[in-house]
């Protein structure tokens, strides 16, 4: 009974000092280098930091920290940056499977092309780019893994994210790790809005839909259509939305089938698509169009108009046609992004010929997206630089792109992200695939029919 | 009716397809007695084979035979290598499923370190397909290739079988070990025999999924199961039932997403498999084995 009142007291003894030195704490005037000190602690631990004040060098991030302070300290201007030795950028798509031509095509190419550039022009502001590949497996529970492993051990704070199950799953944990997401591919509707971490540079699905489903309606005449969706977020964002938005431009949907994105044999869909005898089949598929088109082909399915997610022509055109079914896709239509090289200008024209020598095929929209990708995230580093600090983190890229209003410009091109719900607007372009022997492969897969300006997509019915 | 024309013919060749494999893995199993799941492996290695002798410029047929043959040699290996030795050690077949097993994820890993993981395929024309019409139905020359090599398989395997002293042995170690070996069999060299042929089947079969769709390192697994199932639904301990079996799974394959969705097809091709075994477990043409082996 003793030995519990001493204790007691000495505990509300602790407990009294522990409250006075608080509130002496919180008493003590706001210091000008608490953000930066505090976001220093987050910041990547890998790469070694210099803090740029004046003849101050510092080989931890934390005295490094201490120095940006002290010259913060000095004056009331914006704290001196905390500049790392390299930025580290994550990204995340599959690397294997039936993806990986895929892929190597639209996002590793485009990025490694970025990155020399970037090196090559003396990195940004003198400190070089490193880009950090995670497979994501094409699934949402790989992507997170992914995710994990570049946020957690590489310590990147800016990830640039593939396909719309993976992003869908990384955008839900974005905030939890203070990641900033760039996604220059996946095109779901279920990505608006997602997460204010996620940051769409390609325009989402519904957006280049109408722009196609209009040309289909107004511009073919054409009345009814069919969907082939693969059984994922895209393929249900897809169907979805196509039996939203056809009827109000004029289209019927006569039918639907859903199959499986991991199968091989869709001669079953194919038979069933036939007997809907629509004009235009869309398909809601990604990485097996391919072999869908091949099964349409084998059973004698060729519609007036075969549409399907935007840019495919161009990323998974190259393989329809080693397949063998060049001339089952020449009424394919695609609405994309602005990407031609001759009205982009001269940066475009050189990128467009040194990805074509590095991937043996045409640039097209995905392509264009990753390489710009990585532009986009230098662009968001260079403004945040402006405010000092430790401004290498999630956070501060993310504040970076609402400073920016969502303008963002890359060698190539200038586009207009809504920071409200991470959707991106773009003007767009109506093509499809012709045979041209003066083009690699024998095929031109962005033949232009119809542009909409930036107005004209946004007056659009959505 | 086009419609059911077309669904049949399309299920046809998928049936084709996996008839060669199952056939393969049941002569395996009327012998050997255990699913034999490295079958899916040797499927798969029988594709990249030909795939390897047709990039280094050997001409198709010669391609084909050369992947059947490497397959056959990779069956003998496995049989004096493994299955012997575990024989003689008197392994339950458990043992002989789980090193099968294991076996198949060595092999294909060792085919995705050497030929990566992306999809392969067999280049059997240089131009652009063109499907037949005939009536309402269209066919593929590869489908029709897949069909006529299928026939043309079961053709020289039912003379082996039947006309040759081998295949007479085969099927006599088949139908009961003990038997065979008092009228002096040599069953460790039907073994090997059975192994070879076998897998020379799972090899052309590869080939032509290679030639037809296309194969990554791991396509065999799918395959090797749905073999599994043929041979339960056709009657263990009957080829023609395998046959029947294999066919039947590439019908209802094809024509159960008319039905129902295709993401049902697997779906309906195990309640199939249940409602079988449910009213007749020894499958549509299988012998009363169980009551033989007890």
């Amino acid at each position: 009974m003793r030995k519990g009142n001493i204790g007691f007291v000495l505990s509300s003894v602790l407990a009294v000092v522990a409250l006075l030195l608080s509130a002496c704490s919180q008493a003590a005037p706001p210091a000008p280098t608490a953000a930066p000190a505090k976001a220093a602690t987050t910041a990547p631990a890998g790469p070694a930091t210099t803090a740029a004040a004046p003849a101050t060098s510092a080989a931890a991030p934390a005295a490094a920290t201490t120095a940006a302070a002290s010259a913060a300290a000095a004056t009331s201007a914006a704290p001196a940056a905390v500049i790392p030795s390299v930025y580290a950028i994550g990204t995340t798509y599959p690397l294997g499977g039936v993806y990986q031509s895929i892929f190597k095509v639209s996002t590793t190419i485009p990025h490694q092309i970025a990155i020399d550039e970037i090196n090559a022009a003396g990195g940004i502001d003198g400190v070089p780019v490193k880009l950090i590949v995670e497979d994501n497996l094409g699934t949402a529970a790989g992507g997170v893994s992914a995710m994990q492993k570049l946020v957690s051990v590489d310590k990147v704070p800016a990830i640039i994210t593939s396909m719309s199950t993976a992003t869908v799953a990384q955008a839900a944990v974005a905030k939890d790790y203070n990641t900033l997401l760039i996604n220059p591919g996946a095109v779901t509707d279920a990505l608006a809005g997602a997460s204010p971490w996620l940051f769409s540079i390609v325009p989402n699905q519904s957006l280049v839909k109408n722009a196609l489903l209009y040309y289909f309606a107004k511009q073919l005449g054409h009345k009814t259509i069919g969907v082939i969706w693969q059984n994922d977020d895209l393929g249900k964002g897809t169907i979805a939305y196509i039996k939203r938005v056809a009827p109000v431009v004029g289209l019927q949907v006569v039918g639907d089938v859903a199959i499986d994105p991991a199968g091989t044999d869709f001669s079953a869909a194919a038979i069933q698509a036939k007997t809907w005898n629509a004009d235009i089949i869309d398909l809601g598929v990604t990485q097996p169009i391919p072999l869908v088109v091949k099964a349409m082909t084998d059973v004698g399915l060729k519609p007036k108009a075969l549409s399907s997610s935007p840019g495919n022509t161009t990323s998974v055109g190259p393989d329809v046609i080693k397949l063998g079914y060049g001339s089952s896709i020449l009424n394919w239509y695609d609405a994309v992004q602005d990407y031609n090289p001759q009205r982009l200008g001269a940066a475009a024209q050189a990128y467009a010929a040194k990805y074509e020598k590095a991937a043996g095929t045409q640039v097209g929209g995905p392509a264009f997206n990753n390489y710009e990708a990585i532009y986009a995230i230098k662009a968001l580093i260079e403004q945040a630089k402006k405010g000092g600090g430790n401004f290498y983190t999630g956070e501060r890229l993310r504040q970076a792109m609402i400073d920016l209003k969502g303008n963002i410009t890359t060698p190539v091109e200038s586009f207009l992200v809504n920071t409200s719900d991470g959707t991106c607007l773009r003007p767009l372009t109506i093509v499809n695939v012709v045979q041209d022997a003066t083009k690699t492969g024998g095929y031109n897969l962005s033949h232009e029919l119809q542009s909409f300006t930036l107005d004209q997509v946004k007056a659009m019915p959505r | 009716m086009d419609v059911i024309g077309q669904l049949l013919v399309s299920g046809l060749i998928l049936g084709a397809t996996y008839a060669v494999v199952t056939v393969g893995f049941a002569l395996i199993f009327n012998i050997a007695r255990f699913f034999h799941v490295m079958h899916g492996a040797v499927f798969t290695a029988g594709a990249y084979f030909a795939y390897e002798g047709v990039r280094r410029g050997l001409p198709l047929p010669v391609a084909v035979l050369v992947g059947m043959a490497t397959c056959a040699l990779m069956g003998i290996a496995l049989e004096v290598g493994l299955h012997r030795p575990l024989r003689e050690k008197g392994a339950p077949s458990l043992i002989f499923m789980m090193a099968s097993l294991g076996l198949l994820y060595v092999v294909q890993n060792i085919i995705a370190v050497i030929w990566g993981t992306d999809i392969i395929r067999i280049a059997y024309s240089t131009g652009d397909v063109t499907p037949w019409q005939i009536g309402p139905v269209f066919v593929t020359p590869m489908g029709l290739a897949t069909l006529v090599a299928a026939v043309v398989f079961f053709v020289v395997l039912w003379l082996f079988l039947n006309r040759t002293r081998v295949g007479i042995s085969l099927k006599a170690v088949g139908n009961s070990v003990p038997l065979a070996i008092i009228v002096g069999t040599d069953v460790s060299r039907v073994m090997v025999v059975t192994l070879a042929v076998g897998s020379a089947a799972a090899g052309l079969a590869g080939i032509l999924v290679a030639m037809n769709i296309g194969m990554t390192p791991y396509t065999g697994f799918d395959v090797v199961l749905l073999a599994c199932i043929a041979v339960l639904i056709g009657g263990v301990g009957s080829l023609a039932g395998a046959v029947s079996g294999a066919i039947l799974l590439g019908v209802i394959r094809t024509v159960a997403p008319i039905a129902v969705s295709g993401l049902w097809s697997e779906f309906i091709i195990f309640l199939a498999l249940f409602l079988l075994m449910y009213v007749r477990p020894r499958g549509l043409f299988g012998k009363k084995v169980w009551k033989s082996e007890v």
